[in-house]
């Protein structure tokens, strides 16, 4: 170390100007670094769920779901005219920024209706809006009624709009949010009345957060420094130099990520700081020392060399124990945590390569610049404290350990009530747009953040579209998930218009007919992928905090683990009696847990409406259907619907008779086809033509077969009164309910594998096809669960392994098991008061507040090694415990003060952070490190007194001897 | 206001090539091309692309009675064999379509004022395949000759209309609109081309019309298989009822 240091203050004029023009270089590559605040690029992309994710992204455009909430806030209702021109015009105008793979808004979402003119399917709203206030109320009043888009597109009260938008994956997200944003300024004048949510806007948010706390808070942490340090060594260069130290190894760091194209995230965007706290220590140290040799009278270059002599080994060793704790981190699952890991270590072996390499020449170069480095404390209120604290731990240090053991024991009490939960709308600021824009969000739409569940397979087949339907519902009632919305919706709702039946059509071709309508509507693409072969179940999740997702998302996965691989479609119609009633039983007991999750009824109350149910199945047999289909076929005959129009009602009710009694009467499994009923026709209508009786035939037994349905479907409803449905029924409940029950007496049902393999005997005959059935979460909420499920283990691996290796280091350079373990106590008290405050507090653990252990773990570990090396000097230097502790804390002691206030206190700054995140983790840390200098200054020196055994160098001869750092 | 399904679609069938002196007289004769006065019967394949990979393809059969009535039915794929929509422009005001579900058998009239929304997943709007009345829809900016054929730059006379206006290349021998730009605001949000030109007793139709939605990469061809003109067609097949005549 002495040739090493005596070589560079040889050089000291190359040695500075070549690591200026360094730092000029670095600087200027890392004032061009990029910034990624895309969360799914924070977990590995070997981790399943960030591959589904990107899957997902590919096959449906985009995951990615911008929202901009449209609130006139200018006295306009949002159904003006003027408030509705705007909303159209943007739905157009975002939809035509390239990378914008679909816009949806109640301008342009589908509308299926029955108007005068027809059933119509068109935009909601669309561009040509009523100028009266009555037309605009009517509109108000139809969109807001609208079952389908009311918490999706509009609000419940009718007063704000959702613009829903997607971008394409590969899209720079940060730039889509922009032109969003000045395409609105565009439309509307200004963004007033508009607030902009969602994953890409809080991502654009987070970057805006990110060049906001480098530019303007780091800079204020650094000021603040300057100032306690100022007041600290009342000289500029015990100013100056640490700080230098701190700005130059940041920017070499950021220059190089900047060089190795590593981008800042939200965690590498805080390295600086962590710099500050970390960097700025051994300049303190160093520069402390160098004041005490300039008071010893010593030259400015000779003042240096024996301070980086005496102090370069205890620098060196605190640096590695620092890298080492956030090398650890690379067992991260995170990427974003490893690359912190190991872009912290670069940073701290940078501010080493500093301290050794810079801080001496600069020192030796400016020290007329910069005074003479003598701080006045000649006896200063700080050291004359630091002699009354040696006195008393030296007094009273069993009573110090006592109330320590006390504290530790509070503190691990605090350990179990720690929740791992990563919240990321604190990656927000309260107060600021985005988190009114979030905070709307879960108020008036039930969230931003996407729950996405992929149905695989053939999205047209009706038996899919129905378990689709049926996890649908299932997402409904979990807690946090708000407004799943599917395909079926759509679907349902045609149906709805078209044959009053708000259900899945029964049939491939009645399926087929709908989607014909819809097909190419910009709300399928969301909805359904290439080809049909996959559906999106589209929810929101009403928090971004990984806690609240948690339970149900694992709740779902279960459900969904536990969907059969394959459905099987039974054809009732070819059954035995004995067949068909298995499969009405199994049909009444979906009907019973679907109408209990949507009625949300009672244990009791499902097994009783289950019960009930199947009843009214068994009961309904060919005896009750005779008399309907007598009644429908009669009614349709003498309709001018009916292909030939029988005027006479003694005809037409005769051959209802012979109608009814061909169907009822069909052999079991063969069901009637037209042409045997065309033929039992011929006797009553001689007049007309074979092709005629055929058409009839045809439409006389999907008549007939209708009015069963109906009759079964009323049958199973009137089940469905009190005690079960006490409530005045609503139209829109009545809507559901009805399209519960109409399925459960479908004609074609889709039933599990294991079902028909209990009971393949009787249902084979009518088995009609197998559908392959895949389902599973996707998109945004896994890839931020399973952060929260890889956080908490990480981080105890990471804080095990960190400890471990320092006790490690600290075993053999100080030679003693006894003094590892003694050094490393306030450090490993300071992390688990950090941990009793997040369990205290009810702070969740998150990448943040999981890394202030890191932190804490590296600078408390610095404290500690400089404290006892001095001591151990000044022991075998004294020769006495007492005279040894109050040098040490009069030096050492107060160096440390001197870092922990400052820097302690300078991460409070950060509250006044762009993010809450950034602030929890700048208070929390601030603290830890107040505490670690209380406790290595109390504990410590406490601990060493004690393991001595007495209050001379005899007793503790054995710390001082073959002090390699003394 | 002449609202032509089929030939819309197809840019079917003949024109005569007389000779046009002004843009107004040619853009006339296309009309007149697109959608001569005849009764036809026609089978096409149609295939959709939906720009993420995915095509499929239906069988069409269409028919034709003079230029005011029109029906037509899917053959394929078979779970929309016999889905059905019949137009019926003969009342300008009040223009009838119907559309017709076999598996609900029920046929269901559609509000005819939807006529900007797409027209299953083709591409085209109602709009797009109902009115091929160029003369009261555009005026014509410009035209020249280029080569053989015409191009026209078209403006909508409509207010509120789809379309701001159209860019227009008519084929010079057959005077069928072979490439059709539909603009909004300056862009073009639709083209339809003619690949392939064919002749049928006497009738000039277009025999391949590629549909594109620039941006989207949606696409749909349309290929006529079989054609038959001047084909008597029978009043009643264009009824509500007939609808359901199907099996």
């Amino acid at each position: 170390m002495h040739a090493l240091v005596t070589w560079i203050l040889r050089h000291r004029i190359a040695v500075v100007l070549l690591i200026t023009a360094l730092t000029g270089f670095l600087g200027f590559k890392a004032w061009k670094i990029q910034i990624n605040t895309d969360f799914v690029t924070y977990l590995s992309n070997d981790s399943e769920v960030v591959q589904e994710f990107y899957r997902a992204g590919e096959v449906f455009e985009s995951n990615y779901l911008a929202m901009v909430i449209f609130d006139p806030s200018d006295g306009r209702p949002l159904f003006s005219r003027d408030s509705l021109t705007i909303l159209s015009e943007l739905t157009a105008r975002y939809g035509d920024i390239e990378g914008v793979t679909s816009v949806l808004s109640i301008a342009n979402a589908a509308d299926v209706k029955e108007t005068p003119y027809g059933i119509s399917i068109e935009d909601l709203v669309g561009t040509e809006i009523p100028e009266g206030r009555p037309d605009l109320d009517d509109l108000r009043s139809y969109v807001t009624a609208k079952e389908l888009y009311r918490g999706i597109l509009l609000d419940d009260a009718g007063e704000s709009a959702l613009l829903l938008l997607t971008f394409e994956p590969s899209a720079d997200h940060m730039a889509l949010a922009e032109r969003v944003i000045s395409q609105t300024t565009a439309a509307n004048g200004s963004t007033e009345g508009f607030y902009f949510g969602g994953m890409p806007f809080v991502m654009y948010s987070m970057s805006q957060g990110i060049i906001s706390n480098l530019s303007l808070l780091v800079p204020l942490i650094l000021l603040f420094l300057i100032v306690v340090l100022y007041f600290a060594f009342r000289s500029l260069s015990g100013v100056i130099f640490p700080l230098l130290v701190v700005a130059v190894s940041a920017v070499w760091a950021v220059g190089i990520l900047s060089l190795l194209d590593v981008p800042l995230d939200i965690l590498t965007a805080i390295m600086p700081v962590i710099l500050i706290a970390m960097g700025s220590a051994d300049g303190i140290h160093l520069m402390k020392k160098y004041s005490e040799e300039r008071r010893g009278g010593r030259r400015p270059t000779e003042a240096m060399r024996e301070s980086v002599v005496e102090l370069g080994v205890p620098i060196l060793l605190t640096s590695v124990t620092t890298m080492v704790g956030f090398a650890s981190l690379v067992v991260s699952d995170f990427r974003i945590i490893k690359t912190f890991g190991l872009a912290v270590t670069l940073a701290i072996f940078l501010a080493l390569v500093v301290t050794i390499f810079f801080l001496p020449p600069l020192a030796a170069l400016l020290s007329r610049k910069t005074g003479n480095g003598v701080d006045n404390w000649d006896d200063s209120p700080a050291e004359r404290l630091m002699d009354r604290l040696s006195g008393y731990i030296h007094q009273k240090k069993k009573e110090i350990l006592i109330a320590f053991g006390a504290l530790t024991t509070i503190a691990v009490a605090g350990i179990p009530l720690i929740t791992a939960n990563v919240d990321w709308s604190l990656c927000l600021a309260k107060n600021s747009k985005p988190y009114a824009a979030e905070m709307m969000l879960r108020d008036r739409f039930g969230g931003s953040l996407p729950l996405q569940v992929s149905v695989k397979g053939d999205v047209t087949d009706p038996a899919l579209l129905q378990t689709i339907q049926h996890i649908q519902e299932v997402a409904g009632t979990q807690p946090v998930i708000e407004n799943p919305r599917s395909v079926t919706d759509l679907l349902s709702e045609m149906n709805y218009v078209l044959n009053d039946t708000y259900a899945i059509p029964d049939t491939p071709e009645g399926v087929a007919g709908l989607w014909l309508l819809i097909d190419g509507e910009e709300s399928m693409d969301q909805f359904v992928g290439p080809g049909d072969q996959e559906a999106l179940i589209q929810g929101r999740v009403t928090s971004m905090a990984t806690a609240d997702m948690s339970a149900s998302t694992v709740s779902m996965g279960r459900y969904l683990s536990e969907l059969p691989s394959r459905l099987f479609v039974i054809d009732k119609r070819l059954l035995n009696p004995q067949g068909r009633l298995v499969v009405s039983r199994l049909q009444a007991n979906v009907a019973a847990e679907r109408l209990s999750r949507y009625l949300g009824l009672e244990e009791n109350e499902r097994l009783e409406l289950g019960r009930r149910l199947k009843t009214a199945v068994v009961r309904s047999g060919p005896d009750t259907q005779r008399p309907v289909i007598e009644s429908a076929v009669s009614s349709y005959l003498r309709s001018d619907r009916s292909e030939i129009t029988i005027s006479r009602e003694e005809t037409a009710r005769l051959i209802a008779t012979a109608v009814a009694e061909v169907i009822v009467e069909a052999p079991s499994g063969s069901p009637p086809n037209p042409d045997d009923l065309a033929a039992e026709l011929a006797p009553f209508l001689p007049e007309t033509t074979e092709m005629d009786r055929l058409w009839l035939a045809d439409s006389l037994l999907f008549e007939a077969e209708r009015a069963v349905r109906q009759a079964k479907d009323d049958a199973l409803l009137s089940q469905l009164q009190r005690p079960v449905l006490e409530k005045p029924s609503q139209a829109s409940i009545e809507k559901r309910v009805g399209g519960i029950v109409h399925e459960a007496t479908s004609e074609f049902a889709p039933i599990s594998v294991n079902d028909f393999t209990q009971n393949e005997s009787l249902l084979k005959a009518g088995l009609i096809r197998e559908v392959p059935l895949e389902a599973a979460l996707t998109g945004m909420v896994p890839v931020l669960t399973e952060m929260e499920n890889r956080l908490l283990p990480t981080q105890i691996q990471s804080v095990a392994i960190t400890l471990g290796v320092i006790l490690l280091v600290l075993v053999l350079v100080f030679k003693s098991l006894k003094l590892g373990f003694v050094a490393l106590a306030p450090t490993l008290l300071t992390v688990l008061t950090n941990f009793a405050i997040l369990g205290f507090a009810g702070i969740g653990l998150d990448s943040f507040t999981a890394l202030i252990a890191s932190a804490v773990i590296g600078l408390g570990i610095d404290y500690a090694i400089h404290l006892v090396t001095k001591f151990r000097r000044e022991l075998a230097r004294t020769g006495g415990s007492e005279e040894a502790l109050r040098i040490t804390l009069r030096t050492t002691g107060v160096a440390i003060v001197i870092n922990a206030v400052s820097v302690g206190i300078g991460f409070e700054i950060l509250n006044f952070a762009a993010g809450q995140h950034i602030r929890i983790f700048g208070g929390l840390l601030g603290l830890s490190l107040l505490a670690s200098a209380a406790y290595t200054l109390i504990l410590l020196p406490a601990l060493l007194l004690a393991i001595g055994g007495g209050r001379d160098s005899r007793s503790l001869g054995h710390l001082s001897k073959k002090g390699a750092l003394v | 206001m002449k609202k032509l399904l089929v030939a819309s679609l197809l840019f079917l069938l003949a024109g005569t090539g007389a000779f046009a002196q002004t843009g107004e007289d040619i853009l006339a004769n296309a009309e007149a091309a697109a959608n001569p006065d005849t009764d036809m019967e026609a089978v096409l394949s149609m295939t959709i692309s939906d720009g993420r990979g995915a095509s499929e393809t239906r069988s069409v059969r269409m028919y034709q009675r003079g230029s005011d009535q029109f029906l037509m039915r899917f053959l394929s794929p078979a779970d929309i064999r016999g889905v059905a929509l019949l137009i019926d422009v003969q009342d300008r005001d009040d223009d009838l379509i119907y559309l017709y579900l076999p598996a609900f058998r029920r046929e269901r009239r559609i509000a005819s004022h939807v006529k900007n929304e797409e027209f299953m997943g083709t591409g085209l709007t109602y709009e797009d395949i109902a009115e091929i009345d160029y003369s009261d829809t555009y005026e014509v900016v410009s035209w020249s000759r280029t080569g053989p054929d015409y191009a026209l730059e078209l403006r909508s006379k409509k207010e509120n209309s789809t379309y701001d206006g159209a860019r227009m290349v008519v084929d010079g021998e057959s005077y069928l609109p072979v490439r059709t730009e539909l603009l909004q605001d300056g862009s073009v949000v639709k083209r339809l081309t003619v690949e392939d030109v064919g002749r049928h007793q006497g009738y000039w139709y277009a025999a391949k019309t590629v549909v594109e939605l620039p941006g989207s990469g949606r696409r749909t061809v349309m290929e006529i298989e079989s054609i038959e003109h001047d084909a008597s067609l029978d009043g009643a097949l264009f009824s509500v009822r007939s609808l359901r005549r199907f099996r």
